[in-house]
């Protein structure tokens, strides 16, 4: 098999996590820096309006914050870009609340909760927020969120030939699920890009798919425990080591796609 | 800003948590202020989250079609009144 490669330029990155507010934040943790002695709550994006912001549960609000600052560091209208918003866990805890409603004798549901409770969430506030008419597509993929979101994205970005947003997310699981899925940290990531022949500033990336049955994640370069915890536990977390090659773009990265596929990114300076 | 009755403001407590009104306590809803439109600037979806949680605090039905529903939604004194006459 030939593989194909498919390549896009990296022009604005967002990020927020209970440690950090930003990319300069989060770059500062990976660079080894000693963890703010205060956890954050949760983000207050100022774009969404104040209505719809407190019906906003913490990953739409995660999600759309990171999103909001890549569009700015981007330099570009948020309404003219196509996006990808995936997480690998969802808002557990409104699929908490859901069953729980469900099997109690009162079944009324929130209907803020139930508006909430679609994997497009975040997505839908993000497009209402920001005005856009542009395509949004919602991945979830568990532990391959992000290998199949880099995948999807750089296919749309090269074939529609059009820049592209994408946003990984993942929040902490509710307590009721902590026995199957371990994560509890909060964490997002915003990329975008354009293709890769634009006239733009930036980090030129090359993906391609190989076969490959024995792939896993790759080891991180940080030795923090919390960036440790982060990558192991969170599946949207796993951008961590596209976030390391953006810093040191030698050599590449291996991420595991399917049980028989693996995704091979590089990275220029 | 009128003052609250002890069941106004369990009223009052009622709406922050169930809107989740962000930077608001529930001291500080004013009992004769209007709840919807240019007073505390709630909307529709609200008054269904506030009739789904006096249903399951109060055991009270708001029906959208019942006669005095209109005035129930006025303020949060009008609709304490309301869910105590028919609790």
């Amino acid at each position: 098999m030939q593989a194909k490669e498919l390549k896009c330029k990296i022009v604005g990155v967002g990020a927020w996590g209970s440690y950090f507010e930003n990319w300069q934040g989060l770059q500062a943790l990976l660079n080894g820096a000693a963890l703010p002695e205060t956890k954050l709550k949760g983000p207050k994006p100022g774009i969404i309006p104040a209505n719809e912001r407190r019906r906003a549960p913490l990953p739409v609000r995660l999600a759309v914050e990171s999103s909001w600052q890549a569009t700015k560091e981007a330099g570009v209208e948020p309404n003219t870009l196509t996006c990808v918003f995936v997480s690998g866990l969802g808002d557990t805890d409104l699929t908490d609340y859901m069953c729980k409603t469900l099997a109690s004798e009162h079944k009324e549901l929130s209907p803020t909760k139930f508006h909430n409770s679609v994997h497009n969430a975040p997505a839908g506030y993000w497009t209402i927020s920001t005005g856009t008419m542009c395509a949004a597509n919602s991945v979830a993929g568990y532990e391959a969120s992000v290998s199949l979101t880099l995948l999807e994205a750089m296919i749309q970005c090269e074939t529609e030939h059009s820049p592209m947003l994408l946003t990984f997310y993942d929040a902490p699981v509710a307590d009721i699920l902590t026995p199957v899925l371990a994560n509890q940290e909060t964490f997002a990531f915003s990329l975008v890009v354009f293709p890769h022949d634009a006239n733009v500033q930036g980090q030129l990336v090359t993906a391609r798919v190989k076969q490959d049955e024995q792939a896993t994640w790759p080891a991180l370069r940080s030795n923090s425990d919390y960036i440790g915890q982060l990558y192991a536990k969170n599946p949207a977390a796993k951008v961590l080591c596209l976030a390391e090659l953006l810093k040191h773009p030698e050599g590449q990265i291996v991420m595991p796609l399917s049980s028989g596929t693996a995704l091979t990114i590089s990275c220029e300076e | 800003m009128a003052t609250q009755t002890a069941s106004e403001l369990k009223m009052a407590q009622l709406l922050v948590d169930a809107l989740n009104l962000e930077d608001m306590e529930a001291e500080e809803i004013d009992p004769e202020e209007q709840l919807f439109g240019d007073g505390l600037g709630l909307d529709s979806i609200d008054a269904l989250e506030i009739s789904l949680a006096i249903s399951k605090e109060y055991g009270v039905q708001i029906k959208a079609e019942d006669e005095g529903t209109r005035e129930a939604f006025e303020t949060l004194r009008s609709l304490t009144a309301f869910v105590e006459k028919n609790k």
